[in-house]
Formats: structure tokens, C-alpha cells, sequence
């Protein structure tokens, strides 16, 4: 026998409430780790996709705009010091088609000399303008081997490559699964890039500064061209994905919060139960600072094990969110990521939450003498709540938010913005909580002055007189709703404006690409222009061309949406600034459309002009109007074809928008199919592309509610926690108004009224700090992503969560009511 | 003050496991204000068997609690085994409790989530000592206690007396100078009150167990060495045991023949009929003749 065999019995010895602490750390852990591992896997699929293709020792020279330029602009940058080599090539993305299937991939052209970098696996080495190499995880995915032939749909069309070899593994080195490297020549005529390339890579010497080796060449080039470390070309991708992150950070911190607030409520009912446990130890012998060890163990051995099922539940989760955003974006992400860090830091979080709940608490019961708890027939006091804690907790609510008005006035940068939200509403949402006795004490004292009946007024005299256990029950309840009301109304709005966004701007019929892209359309396969002629004869009334192109604004990398507005139909746009005609007018005459996040980041509006990186030089541009946007993050402006291919280098077609004319007319549906699937390329109508887009937006708005509801799950254990403690405090309360004559059912009613005034007394706080954080939720979303809809209070929601939380709560009292109607009336009495 | 071994004790004089000097107790302040004891004084020699009564109210309880360490007292001093608590902080009693003090409880307070050898070796692992050696001590003193074929149960499983034995084994696992048992019959019905009562005296004949022992029955006092009877936070009467023979003609020959001698008597204002309390201590042994010995106060 030691002390652990004691926690360790203690920890048996209520396994319900034991499971529903394990849940609350576990789910806030797991919610930890599989935001860090997706964010992680994301990230690192972005950068090893540039790196892979660039290789890691390296800098690289780009173009701004990352257009292509003569090979000769980089002469002479060999004889800079700690330089060692200097290689052209050229990067771009592509679509493989291999039978029926298409896959966008990222190819490199590169000298056939140089290829010596890229040893084979299998086959052999480059020796011509009509091979490829391709990486074995992708050759493997195609069931590709040397001899074997494929298509390539670039610009130029669709060329016929034999592959020569498989490449010795590199890594994941592209979100598709693999890179493809054919020789510069061909790469040149895929990307219609005669005598031109798009990058070079600059190879250092081994003891060189890269720092001053970067500074020099910088130095050295012409304006139009940068020098990089090769990861950075990934920017915009990864800006794209900040709002995700930003609110997948959120949710997981929120998680967090509400896990250590259901390890506290249930740390504290069960100190509470404990109590002459805790004194027959101390009259043993325990000291205090061996029982306040004695008890943190016990939490944070909880708090160990939930760590390790929320790593397991948090790789669970990341699968299915990895799994869900490639079904939500439609593109193909990389397998999962393990890292040591978001395990590390759920190895720290969990005992380090479990410990942060428990400690006060614990050195409280510690320190109380154990003489009280032994006298016989002792009852339980009223539980103070400390004039310390909602003083802090108002404290932490008001830095709350004053740092909330601060990211609403934009007095930070964008990335401190992104940083410091998650810790604004971490403030409001601890805040609240430890305040709640402010808002709780007036409103037990309304209750009290409300004709309740019997029942209810007993229930409100025993919810008062454990003041501290009610607070802390009705604050994990308020923690569910403001979760539910906060998120679920963003998400509902962030899908309302989604929804109105694609109707807006996906206006054609059928559409037409090589490959689906990415979601930060970094591997976004081109296709030659000529083949709308091709798709005009298979009877489309009307064709539309559109290239993202990533450019350089204001030094700030953005993505260019090119696109041809037909004259015919209306303008494709989700404008929030600017009328039609005029915009139409505008966008003719070569000025451009913000996107409404980049407006906002940049501080343009509508009559501005912007500063454009082109081949040429800077150029000013007049903007025409702002439209709801969400590629590239929302960090994007559209240009007119003409302009673009004026201003910037076009890359050829990423999606052509077909239209198929009067609804008497013919469709030239099975036409394009025909031709389409002739030409390997893809075809998608626009039924089947809003049906796919709203069953993702379907499941991703289903997960997210599945995972509200388990919010609300959580709370409903905390009642019954706190309903079974005040049964068990009322026990001899109930055996005589047992024996006064109050029926059975009498009794159950008073336990079920104390749940639903439990949910009562969260509901105003829960449902006004709830809209608080919604609010501060959309102003931020709306900057980073572009959405523009006025914040608009959705009663429906509101009114529902209140509801589900009072429902839940009297389900919650059923189990503690039934214990409560059949305690025998003598032993009541007695006890 | 000294520590030999697991004990920790200061210089025991004459044999003076506990004394007790002018030990007062009040709660509350101003109107409020209940003087629990008065100045209460108090020796215990090792081996010595004490039962206290008294009526409710009369401070017992409050009596036991000071000497556990559980409370501080308002004045007085409390010395166990030559070790003052006086100043003592809250952990440092903890400390002389784990080490020198035996506390039994009316309602046994055996934690429900450990077995009946757990509970024993409970004290042990506060103490850290090594698990394997709590557990045999346990085992041992289960066995002593007649318990041994019920070490692996709960409490639960056990009956109102077998919880009490395995209390006793928890209280004794530590070697305590001094054993506290607050109304330790109090929750038995009078077979199994009756076993523990010969269990406790057991304990003292045959391990010379310094013993403390409150309680409201008068059967289980008389088998106490001495009976110290409070009224109003005072020693109303502090009456010694006496056996002696008799003819196997007046008296069933395992009846003991014990009558109670009147040590110390202290009146607060004015005497109450002394005779009172003391014959009805000695009423077992009706006839028998009252040694008065008013001078005799302990401890001063």
C-alpha cells in the first residue's frame, strides 16, 4: 500500500465523473493537437512543395509577379562570393493526365546536365525534350513506370511525354503527392516560355553566408527580380490559410478553456465530497502540503492521461479534418504530419490544465481544519465564492475587451491582429466565467422574489445556499452556450456568404480546367487559350477565361484574378462598392476590383490607386470597386484579361466559364463532355458543382455542430455532477419534507428545477457574452477573408441554444432526481 | 526534543505519556463567547487506561480534539511523550499525530475506496513508509485483531464491529504512544460494543497501550484504570480503578471485582454532592468502601 493506491482508487471510485474529466481534457487536447498537426501538415506541404522543387540549400531568383525573364538578367551573379552555382529552370504547375485521371502537379524544367541533382530509382536519367522524371510517391499513386506514357496539359496544350525514370524519394515534395521534372527545352515550350525561364536557383558554398550572399545578389538585380529563400514563394499560400488557422486556433484555445473549467467543476465536487476523507488523512497524519500533493496528483494524473487520449482523439480528428478540408476545398492534401511539438504541447497542457484548475482548490482544502468535517452530523456550509476571483475574473474581462476594441479599430498589424485574437477572446471567455458570480447572485436573488411554487423555491434556496458550486456549474453552461451562439453564428454566416459568393461569381453553365486546383491555386494547371475556339464549336454560347496569377501589391503578395466578363451577362462579381455598369466600365479600361480583405488590409477603397509589381515596373491602377472575394484568403483583386495579359504574363487558362446560351437553345452539354473527356480534361457543370460545394459546406457544417452538441454534452455531465452533490447534500433535507408529507414526485420536481434554473441563470450572461464574441469573431473573419456582410444577430440560433441548454440541463437532472425520489425516508433522516 | 527511529519524542519524566496543564478551550468572543474547558489538568502514565464522560456539552469531545492536535487550545499546555504543542504549527502536529497518536472515531472514518489492509497500512504510507512493509504490519495487526481472513474488503463488506477492529489495527499500525477513541462503542450494538471494549483492554494488559478513551457508556468505562467524569469543561471527578479479590461465594468468577476511587475532585463554585458521581461509578461493587484522596491533583 502507498498513497497512489489511494488516488488511484479514488479515481475508480466515480468513473463517470472521472470519464467526464478525461473527455474535458481529452477533447480540448485533442482539439489542441489536430489544429497544430493540420496547420502543421499544411504548412509543411506548402514549403516543401517550393523547397522540393528548388531544393533546400538554396536561394532562389524569381520574378516579382513570378512571370518569366531572360536568363541573362542573373549574368554575373556567379562571381559573387559563396556562390557556388547558379542554375535556371523553370517551375510551374501542371496537369498529368494518365488514363482517366488528371492530377495538377508541380513540374520543373531544368538544364538535362543538371539532372544529375535528381538521381534515379528507377529507369534512368533525362536524355531528351520528350521525357519525365516523376517522384515515386506519385508515379506510385498513377501506377506509373518507366516506359510508361502520360499527357501534360500546359499552356501550351496537350503534350505527350514517355516517362524515362522514377526519382529517388525526396520527401513529400507537393500537396498532390509528387513532382514531375522534365528537360528546360521542354519545360520552356509547355509554358511558353521560349529562351526564358522562371526562376534560378542559386546553390551556396558550404561555409557561405547565406544572409550576405542574399544581400548581394539583391543588390545586383534588376528591379523586376527577387531573391529568395525558396519557401517564400509559398506566402500567399500560406496567407490563404491564416483565416483557417486563425479560427481552428481559436476553437482549440476555447476548447481548452472549457476542459480546465469541467476539470475544476468536477475537482471541486469532488473536494467537496471529500471533505472528512481529506480529514481523517490530515488527523492521520497527513500534512498539509502532503495532501494538497495527494490531491494535484490525482488531477494531474488525469490530466497525463487525457493528454495521451487527446494525442490519440487529436490524430483522430486531424485525419477527419484534413479529410474534410479536401473534401471542402477539393484538393488532394498530403498524408498527416506527425510532429513532436503538438504532443509536446498536449504533454504539457494536460497536466499543466489539469494543475492551473485544481491548484487554488486544492491548497484551499488542504489548509481547512480537519476538525469541522469530524464532528458528527456535520453539513456542509455555504460555499463562498472569494470577492478575489470575480475581481479578477472582471479584470480579465475588461482587458478582454479593451483588446477586442483594439483588433475592431485595427490598431494592430494584420499578423499581431491574427495573434492576438484567440488570447482576446481566451480573456473574455475566462473573464466571464470567474465574473459570473456578479451576474449569478442578483438573479438567484430575483429568483427568490419569483412565485416558484414549493418546489422551486427550495431548489432556489439550495442553489443559493451552494453559491460557489452553482456559479462554477452555471459558468461551464455559460462556456457551452457562448460557444454555441459565438461559432455557431459565425459559421452560419461565414456558409450564408459563402453560399451568396459562388451563386454571385460562379455564374456559368460548365466549367472547364486540366486539373483541379489547389485552395491557394499555387498549383493551378494552365491551359492554352486556343481551346476556347475548340469549346465555342461544341456549341457554348458563351466562353469565359480566368487565371489566377500571384503578384506583387503594395509589397504585398496577392492573387490576381484575370478574367474575361462577357458583355451579355451580368458582371460576375459579389460587389460591395461600385455599380455594375460603372465597375464594367472600369475594369474595360484597365483599372481593378479589390477584394474586400485586401481593401481592407491595404486601406483602399473605391477611387484609389493601387501600386501593381510588373515586368515593367511599378504601375498605378485606379480601383473600380471592392467585391466579396475569398480566393487567396481574400487577399485578391480581379483584372480584365486583356489587362492582365498588358500588365502581367498570362500562364494560359486556368478555368474556362462556358455558358450555354437562351434556355430554348439546344444544350451543348453532352457536346462538351464528349470533348472534354476526349481531351482529358475536366468538366464539371454547374449543378454539380454547387450540389459538391454545398454537400462539403453540408459537412463541414454538420461536424461543426456535432462538435457544439458535445460541447453541450460536457456541460449536461457538470449538472449532473453538481445535481448529484446537492442530492447528496439535501439528503436529510429531503427525508423530512419526506416525513412532513411531500410525495415522491415532489421531491424529483425540485432537482429537475434546479437544473433548469442552473440553465437559467447562464442564459442572459451566456447568450449576451455569446453575440459579444460573434461579434468580435466576424469583425476579425471578415478582415482576414474578405467577407463583408454586416454583423446581423441571428435570433434563431440564439433562441434555439438557449433552449437546447435548458433541455439539456433538465435531461441532465433526470438520473439525480431519480436518486433523489428513492432515498429510503428513515435513513435519510438519520444521516 | 528528539527523534529515535520513526518516533519523535522529548523526555518522558515519570513515565508521563501525556500532561495536561491548566487546558482551557473557549469558542467565540464577547457575548458569543462558550468556555468548552476550564483549566483542565491531566496525567497519563504509560500503560494507562483513562475513559472520560460526561454529560453533552460537558467538553468531552473538545477534550480529545486538543489532545489529537486536531484544535489549539486557548490556554494550557498539552505535553505527549515530553513533547510540548504548545506553538506547534498545523503541519508540525500533523507530524506528532502521524508519529506518537492513535485516533479512533465513533464512526470508524475507514475510507470506503481502500480495503480493510489498505486502511491499516493507511497511516504507514502517510508516513512513507515502504510499501511492502505497511502492508505486513497491516496483515500483522489484522491478524492481532482477529481480522486477518478479512483483509482484502471494503469497509462496506464488513460488519459495524469488524470496521471498528480495523480501526483499531490503523490506530496501533503506527506504534502510537498514546491511543485516542472518541465513543469508539458509540455506533455498536452492546455484543460487538462489548468485543471491542475487551479488545482495548487487551490492548492495555497485555502492550501496556497508553489509552484516552471518550465515551457516554458506563459498562465500557468501568473497564477503564481510571474514570474521569467532566462537567462545564471541569473534572468533576477523577476516580481509579481498584480490583481485589473476593470469595468466588458473592461475586461469578469472571466478573472482576473492580471498584472506583475518587482521585481528584474539583467543585467550580460549590461542591455538588460528591458522593453523587462516585457512588454511581462504583455502584458494581455496591458496599464497597469510597477512598477519597482530595489532595491528590495531577500534574501540579
Amino acid at each position: 500500500m502507498n498513497l497512489w493506491t489511494y488516488n488511484l482508487r479514488e479515481i475508480q471510485r466515480r468513473p463517470g465523473r472521472t470519464i467526464l474529466t478525461l473527455l474535458g481534457i481529452a477533447l480540448g487536447l485533442a482539439t489542441v493537437v489536430a489544429t497544430r498537426l493540420s496547420i502543421r501538415t499544411v504548412d509543411l506541404a506548402y514549403r516543401e512543395l517550393f523547397e522540393g522543387v528548388s531544393g533546400r540549400p538554396a536561394l532562389e531568383i524569381a520574378a516579382k509577379g513570378q512571370g518569366g525573364f531572360a536568363a541573362e538578367a542573373a549574368s554575373g551573379l556567379d562571381r559573387v562570393a559563396g556562390v557556388k552555382a547558379i542554375v535556371p529552370r523553370i517551375q510551374s504547375a501542371a496537369a498529368l493526365v494518365c488514363g482517366s485521371q488528371s492530377v495538377a502537379i508541380p513540374l520543373l524544367g531544368l538544364d538535362v546536365n543538371g539532372a544529375a541533382d535528381w538521381p534515379v530509382r528507377d529507369g534512368r536519367a533525362l536524355r531528351d525534350d520528350a521525357e519525365l522524371l516523376l517522384d515515386p510517391a506519385l508515379a506510385a499513386s498513377l501506377h506509373l513506370s518507366p516506359g510508361a506514357s502520360v499527357e501534360i496539359w500546359s499552356p501550351a496544350g496537350s503534350t505527350p511525354l514517355r516517362v524515362c525514370g522514377i526519382l529517388q524519394p525526396r520527401g513529400t515534395s507537393a500537396a498532390a503527392g509528387g513532382q514531375g521534372v522534365v528537360s528546360l527545352a521542354c519545360a520552356q515550350r509547355l509554358f511558353n516560355l521560349p529562351q526564358r525561364i522562371n526562376s534560378i536557383q542559386i546553390r551556396l558554398a558550404d561555409d557561405a553566408d547565406s544572409v550576405a550572399v542574399q544581400a548581394e545578389i539583391a543588390r545586383l538585380l534588376p528591379p523586376h527580380l527577387i531573391v529568395q529563400a525558396p519557401g517564400a514563394r509559398g506566402e500567399l499560400a500560406r496567407a490563404t490559410l491564416a483565416s483557417a488557422e486563425q479560427g481552428l486556433s481559436a476553437l482549440s484555445l476555447v476548447a481548452l478553456i472549457a476542459a480546465t473549467f469541467v476539470i475544476l467543476n468536477t475537482f471541486l465536487l469532488n473536494l467537496g465530497e471529500r471533505r472528512k476523507q481529506i480529514a481523517v488523512l490530515r488527523s492521520l497524519g497527513a500534512s498539509q502540503r502532503q495532501m494538497l500533493r495527494l490531491l494535484l496528483r490525482e488531477t494531474v494524473l488525469l490530466g497525463g492521461i487525457g493528454a495521451v487520449v487527446g494525442c490519440a482523439g487529436g490524430i483522430g480528428l486531424a485525419v477527419g479534418l484534413n479529410y474534410l478540408m479536401q473534401k471542402f476545398l477539393g484538393i488532394a492534401l498530403p498524408s498527416l504530419k506527425l510532429s513532436a511539438e503538438p504532443f509536446v504541447l498536449a504533454a504539457l497542457l494536460g497536466p499543466g490544465a489539469a494543475m492551473a484548475a485544481a491548484v487554488v482548490p486544492a491548497w484551499r482544502a488542504s489548509r481547512r481544519p480537519p476538525l469541522m468535517e469530524l464532528l458528527p452530523g456535520r453539513m456542509h456550509g455555504e460555499e463562498a465564492v472569494s470577492r478575489r476571483v470575480w475581481q479578477f475574473g472582471l479584470f480579465l474581462l475588461v482587458a478582454g475587451i479593451v483588446l477586442e476594441i483594439a483588433l475592431g479599430r485595427g490598431l494592430f498589424s494584420d499578423s499581431w491582429s491574427r495573434n492576438l485574437l484567440p488570447p482576446a477572446l481566451a480573456l473574455l471567455l475566462v473573464g466571464g466565467v470567474l465574473a459570473l458570480p456578479l451576474v449569478v447572485a442578483p438573479l438567484l436573488n430575483l429568483l427568490t422574489r419569483l412565485p416558484l411554487g414549493l418546489e422551486g423555491g427550495l431548489a432556489v434556496q439550495q442553489l443559493a445556499r451552494q453559491r460557489g458550486r452553482t456559479c462554477l456549474t452555471a459558468g461551464v453552461l455559460f462556456l457551452a452556450l457562448v460557444v454555441a451562439i459565438a461559432f455557431g453564428q459565425a459559421l452560419r454566416t461565414t456558409l450564408r456568404e459563402l453560399q451568396q459568393w459562388y451563386r454571385q461569381t460562379v455564374v456559368a453553365d460548365f466549367l472547364i480546367r486540366g486539373a483541379m486546383p489547389d485552395s491557394s491555386f499555387a498549383l493551378a494547371p494552365a491551359l492554352p487559350e486556343s481551346l476556347a475556339d475548340e469549346i465555342r464549336t461544341c456549341g457554348a454560347a458563351s466562353v469565359e477565361c480566368i487565371s489566377f496569377l500571384p503578384a506583387e501589391v503594395e509589397a504585398r503578395q496577392v492573387l490576381v484574378l484575370a478574367r474575361t466578363f462577357a458583355a451579355n451577362r451580368p458582371l460576375p462579381l459579389d460587389l460591395q462598392d461600385g455599380d455594375e455598369a460603372g465597375v464594367r466600365r472600369g475594369l474595360l479600361a484597365g483599372e481593378v476590383v479589390l477584394g474586400v480583405g485586401l481593401a481592407r488590409t491595404l486601406g483602399l477603397k473605391r477611387g484609389d490607386t493601387l501600386k501593381l509589381t510588373t515586368e515593367q515596373g511599378v504601375r498605378e491602377l485606379r480601383i473600380a470597386g471592392t467585391a466579396v472575394e475569398y480566393a487567396g484568403g481574400g487577399l485578391a483583386l480581379y483584372l480584365e484579361w486583356e489587362t492582365a495579359r498588358r500588365l502581367l504574363e498570362l500562364p494560359g487558362v486556368h478555368v474556362f466559364l462556358v455558358g450555354k446560351g437562351a434556355s430554348g437553345a439546344p444544350s451543348p452539354e453532352a457536346k462538351l463532355k464528349d470533348f472534354c473527356d476526349s481531351q482529358h480534361l475536366l468538366f464539371q457543370s454547374n449543378a454539380d458543382l454547387r450540389s459538391v460545394i454545398e454537400g462539403m459546406l453540408d459537412r463541414v457544417g454538420g461536424a461543426l455542430w456535432g462538435l457544439m452538441a458535445l460541447a453541450f454534452a460536457v456541460a449536461s455531465l457538470g449538472i449532473v455532477n453538481t445535481l448529484t452533490m446537492n442530492v447528496h447534500d439535501q439528503t436529510r433535507e429531503f427525508g423530512v419534507l419526506r416525513a412532513l408529507g411531500l410525495k415522491r414526485i415532489q421531491v424529483g420536481k425540485i432537482v429537475v428545477s434546479q437544473a433548469v434554473l442552473l440553465a437559467t441563470l447562464s442564459l442572459v450572461p451566456g447568450a449576451l457574452a455569446g453575440i459579444g464574441m460573434a461579434y468580435a469573431i466576424h469583425r476579425s473573419s471578415a478582415a482576414g477573408v474578405g467577407g463583408s456582410m454586416p454583423f446581423k444577430m441571428d435570433f434563431m440560433l440564439i433562441a434555439g441554444s438557449c433552449a437546447v441548454a435548458v433541455l439539456m440541463a433538465a435531461l441532465a437532472s433526470l438520473s439525480p432526481a431519480r436518486q433523489a425520489v428513492r432515498l429510503p425516508v428513515t435513513a435519510a433522516i438519520q444521516q | 526534543m528528539r527523534s529515535v527511529g520513526t518516533r519523535w519524542i522529548g523526555d518522558i519524566v515519570d513515565n508521563a505519556v501525556l500532561e495536561v496543564v491548566g487546558l482551557t478551550k473557549a469558542y467565540g468572543t464577547g457575548a458569543t463567547r462558550v468556555e468548552a474547558l476550564r483549566g483542565i489538568d491531566l496525567t497519563l502514565r504509560r500503560g494507562e487506561f483513562v475513559a472520560v464522560m460526561g454529560p453533552s456539552g460537558s467538553g468531552k469531545s473538545s477534550l480529545l480534539h486538543l489532545l489529537a492536535g486536531l484544535d489549539r487550545p486557548t490556554a494550557g499546555s498539552i505535553r505527549i511523550g515530553g513533547v510540548d504543542m504548545a506553538g506547534m504549527s498545523e503541519d508540525e502536529r500533523a507530524l506528532l499525530r502521524r508519529r506518537q497518536i492513535g485516533l479512533m472515531f465513533q464512526s470508524f472514518q475507514l475510507l470506503d475506496t481502500l480495503t480493510a489492509e489498505e486502511n491499516v497500512a493507511l497511516p504507514l504510507a502517510i508516513g512513507g513508509f515502504p510499501a511492502d512493509e505497511a502492508r505486513q504490519r497491516a496483515a500483522r495487526l489484522l491478524g492481532a485483531v482477529g481480522l486477518a481472513a478479512r483483509r482484502p474488503h471494503r469497509p462496506h463488506e464488513l460488519s459495524g464491529g469488524e470496521q471498528q477492529r480495523v480501526a483499531i489495527a490503523r490506530a496501533l499500525v503506527v506504534e502510537p504512544l498514546l491511543l485516542l477513541a472518541d465513543e469508539p462503542t458509540g455506533n455498536l450494538d452492546s455484543v460487538q460494543g462489548d468485543k471491542i471494549m475487551a479488545l482495548l483492554r487487551q490492548l492495555v494488559e497485555e502492550h501496556r497501550q497508553t489509552m484516552l478513551m471518550v465515551t457516554h457508556d458506563a459498562d465500557h468505562a468501568a473497564r477503564a484504570d481510571r474514570i474521569i467524569h467532566l462537567r462545564d469543561g471541569r473534572i468533576d471527578t477523577n476516580v481509579r480503578r481498584v480490583e481485589e479479590r473476593e470469595p468466588a461465594r458473592s461475586r461469578p468468577a469472571d466478573v472482576p471485582r473492580v471498584r472506583h476511587v475518587v482521585e481528584c475532585v474539583e467543585w467550580s463554585v460549590e461542591p455538588p454532592p460528591c458522593s453523587f458521581n462516585a457512588v454511581s461509578f462504583v455502584a458494581p461493587c455496591a458496599g464497597d468502601a469510597l477512598e477519597h484522596a482530595p489532595g491528590s491533583r495531577e500534574a501540579a
